[in-house]
């Protein structure tokens, strides 16, 4: 055996619920999510396991994407997404008749989505979490947790309780979904400053995951590099992401996803497709959106694509595992000869990278395990397991990282989103001073104001709305969501401290951003820990 | 519209991936940088309302009528500053010092050092302002204040955050701990690994106590 591999999931999406619309296009980020990388992941899951193939994945499954995977209306929703998507593949295979380029490919998607639904109700119930939990009952993954609403730690500090919370409510959050408290944490965005690990230990975390330079920048440099975990000064494990085996997937120019056999993401049928026909199964005010039925292969840097071949494509996922072996086991015996124990190589990925983005992803690491399996020259392991097999781990002080461009804070705050810190700031010491000054409220309509003015703030704390105002791209529906939350908030402050309360409001929010329907306002005061 | 999460890939050639999250297609145009006073870069808030039309009318408000200023890093070169100061505590300031009006200057300064980064003057209550300054996250200390006969008299003082962890002082010596779930302890150990003496707790030497903060985890022997 030459060495440790632990593949690490990145699962999260942010909390999007919108009730108050048949069809809301941002829904849909969750709708794609669970048909294209959840279920299909939980699928090869489930066939190792048949198949009598050992594995160990590291999964975190942020506290947002618990709520949504068991909130009762986003399920509904998910179905009625699901039933239109078989009646658009039948329509399809009716439609493309004896096409011989592209009727296979919709059998294909038909057969799949079929696939879906059966399990989706037959095997998880109705809950995605049922497989997670199913499979980390067999030992063979690890779920970890993440901040409650995914925020970007480091930009929080200035109120030392915002951070803390957040790390509360995730292990809270993570109890009532699991049973259990989490030994680990993906912190977002991989983000990290100086002192965080202490807040991690006072919430029972015992490892979190680091960017490379976030442990080779650390003081001590770390003897064994990334290739070994460290403990903080506070007795936190972190381990540090590999940059090679990273850059196998997700590099732009030289990744797997980007072979040209593979699916080409961005041709579909929402888009292809005469309008009148399509319509029913895009935006109701007739934006075009993408579908899932794609039929087509990247097939190079050209606008004239092929059709897609999933046999050819599942060819090279397997091609592209036995790579993914092969380099990982040079990587090992390279740093194997080097240190005094086996090299453990940490391989953290967003989870949507597989099915959704890269849509053989699934495949590649259901071949990927086979081949791990067949082969014993290393062995996947979880964070907990490797920690048990080495509990003594050299002691550094991390530096402050991010796994964002350029590896720091910048994409999270630059001009086009650094408004939003003066309100973040100013709603967590309001919320801190008011859930000190009324610790003991026995009033249930004003603890109820209380409860969900600590959910507009962990909401609009998220991570994913200074993200998408950086990238542009998603510019508006951020801004209105980080908007809504703070004008949310301060319209509570206000009611509550008039005493005018609007009951109607106040329940329609509780429908509406219900995130952490059992959250207590008092976590927020600085005497609850006491 | 955007078309599905995380649309910043979408834009790049079909298939291909970026390997950090949140690059952009150009660098960002910022040009807030710590200046000589008279060549400062002041970007007033509210500057970005011309993003936020979506909501139609119903404004975020611009500030809180409250006191503050704060110091945020973004990198190992860059630091951002916002600020809010209200009539209130300015003009209670300025009757103290028996003058009728100043200009108002932030003074930004390394925490444990103290050494003054720069300084740059405000005309707006409510700003915000990026500091270009190689403070590899040294923590920076900012100050609004106000000039009087050219001293300097502070008004408002950032908070200081985060607290400082415990630190390992560069000794360049190995410090390795062993922490065994269940049994309740944690074993420090002095030397490299193959060399280590389990009986031997950490030396003094090679650890500080942060001033303030976290403190250490206490080492239990086994």
């Amino acid at each position: 055996m030459k060495g440790y591999w632990i593949p690490v999931l990145h699962s999260h999406l942010p909390f999007v619920k919108h009730p108050e619309y048949d069809y809301f296009l941002e829904e849909h980020w969750l709708f794609e999510a669970i048909s294209e990388t959840y279920i299909p992941l939980l699928i090869k899951m489930k066939d190792m396991v048949d198949g009598n193939i050992d594995f160990r994945l590291t999964v975190s499954i942020t506290p947002p994407l618990l709520e949504m995977f068991s909130d009762e209306y986003l399920t509904a929703q998910y179905l009625k997404h699901l039933d239109k998507l078989i009646e658009l593949s039948e329509k399809e295979i009716n439609r493309l008749g004896d096409d011989r380029d592209f009727l296979p490919a919709a059998c294909f998607y038909n057969n799949k989505f079929r696939e879906i639904k059966s399990f989706f109700i037959d095997f998880l119930n109705y809950n995605v979490l049922n497989g997670y939990r199913y499979f980390r009952d067999l030992g063979k993954i690890e779920i970890i947790t993440c901040g409650a609403t995914h925020s970007f730690l480091p930009l929080l500090g200035i109120n030392p309780r915002a951070v803390e919370v957040q790390i509360k409510v995730a292990v809270d959050s993570y109890n009532k979904h699991f049973g259990e408290s989490p030994e680990g944490i993906w912190l977002p965005e991989c983000a990290y400053f100086e002192g965080l690990d202490g807040i991690l230990g006072e919430h029972g975390i015992r490892f979190f995951f680091l960017d490379s330079h976030g442990l080779m920048n650390g003081r001590p440099t770390p003897k064994y590099s990334v290739y070994a975990p460290v403990y903080t000064m506070n007795g936190i494990a972190a381990f540090g992401r590999d940059p090679e085996s990273s850059k196998q997937v997700w590099d732009s120019s030289e990744g797997y996803p980007g072979d040209f056999n593979y699916r080409d993401f961005y041709r579909d049928v929402g888009f292809d497709l005469d309008f009148e026909y399509i319509k029913p199964y895009i935006s109701p005010d007739g934006i075009r959106t993408f579908t899932g039925l794609k039929y087509y292969r990247i097939t190079g840097s050209t606008d004239i694509k092929e059709p897609y071949d999933p046999v050819a494509a599942h060819k090279k996922a397997f091609e592209h595992a036995l790579h993914f072996h092969s380099e990982r086991k040079k990587q090992m015996e390279t740093l194997g000869a080097l240190m005094s124990r086996p090299p453990v190589v940490v391989s953290p990925y967003d989870a949507e990278l597989f099915g959704h983005w890269w849509f053989e992803g699934p495949d590649f690491l259901y071949r990927l395990f086979c081949e791990i399996d067949k082969n014993r020259v290393m062995k996947a392991i979880t964070p907990t397991e490797y920690l048990n097999l080495h509990p003594q781990n050299q002691v550094i002080s991390p530096s402050p990282s991010s796994w964002g461009y350029e590896g720091y804070y910048d994409v999270w705050l630059n001009s086009e989103n650094d408004w939003i810190y003066r309100h973040l700031h100013y709603m967590a010491d309001t919320l801190e001073d008011l859930a000190n000054k009324h610790y003991n409220e026995t009033d249930l309509i004003r603890e109820r104001v209380l409860d969900q003015l600590t959910r507009e703030l962990l909401l609009a704390q998220s991570s994913d709305w200074a993200f998408l105002m950086t990238t542009k791209t998603a510019m508006e529906y951020s801004a209105k969501r980080t908007r809504e939350h703070i004008l949310n908030f301060n319209k509570l402050v206000d009611a509550f401290r008039t005493n005018t309360i609007d009951t109607a409001f106040l329940e329609w929010l509780e429908y509406k951003n219900s995130i952490f329907d059992e959250l207590d306002f008092r976590v927020y005061a600085s005497k609850y820990d006491s | 519209m955007f078309r599905s999460f995380y649309p910043l890939e979408m834009e790049k050639p079909p298939g291909l991936m970026m390997e950090q999250k949140g690059r952009k297609e150009s660098e960002d145009s910022r040009e807030g940088k710590c200046l000589p006073r008279d060549t400062i870069v002041f970007e007033p808030i509210g500057s970005d309302d011309k993003n936020n039309s979506v909501f139609g009318t119903q404004e975020i408000p611009k500030g809180y009528n409250i006191d503050t200023i704060v110091v945020m890093p973004v990198n190992a070169d860059m630091n951002f500053v916002y600020w809010e100061i209200t009539d209130k505590l300015l003009n209670s300031r300025l009757r103290e010092l028996n003058i009728g009006s100043a200009e108002l200057i932030i003074k930004i300064s390394e925490r444990d050092s103290r050494k003054e980064v720069c300084s740059f003057e405000i005309k707006e209550r409510i700003g915000k302002n990026y500091i270009k300054y190689h403070a590899l996250f040294r923590p920076l200390v900012a100050e609004i204040g106000i000039l009087k006969n050219g001293e300097f008299a502070g008004l408002l003082k950032s908070r200081t955050v985060p607290p400082p962890s415990p630190e390992i002082a560069g000794t360049g010596e190995e410090i390795w701990m062993e922490k065994i779930k269940g049994l309740g302890g944690t074993v420090w150990v002095s030397g490299s690994e193959d060399t280590h003496d389990m009986a031997s707790p950490p030396s003094k030497t090679i650890m500080k106590r942060p001033e303030q903060g976290m403190g250490f985890l206490l080492p239990v022997k086994h």
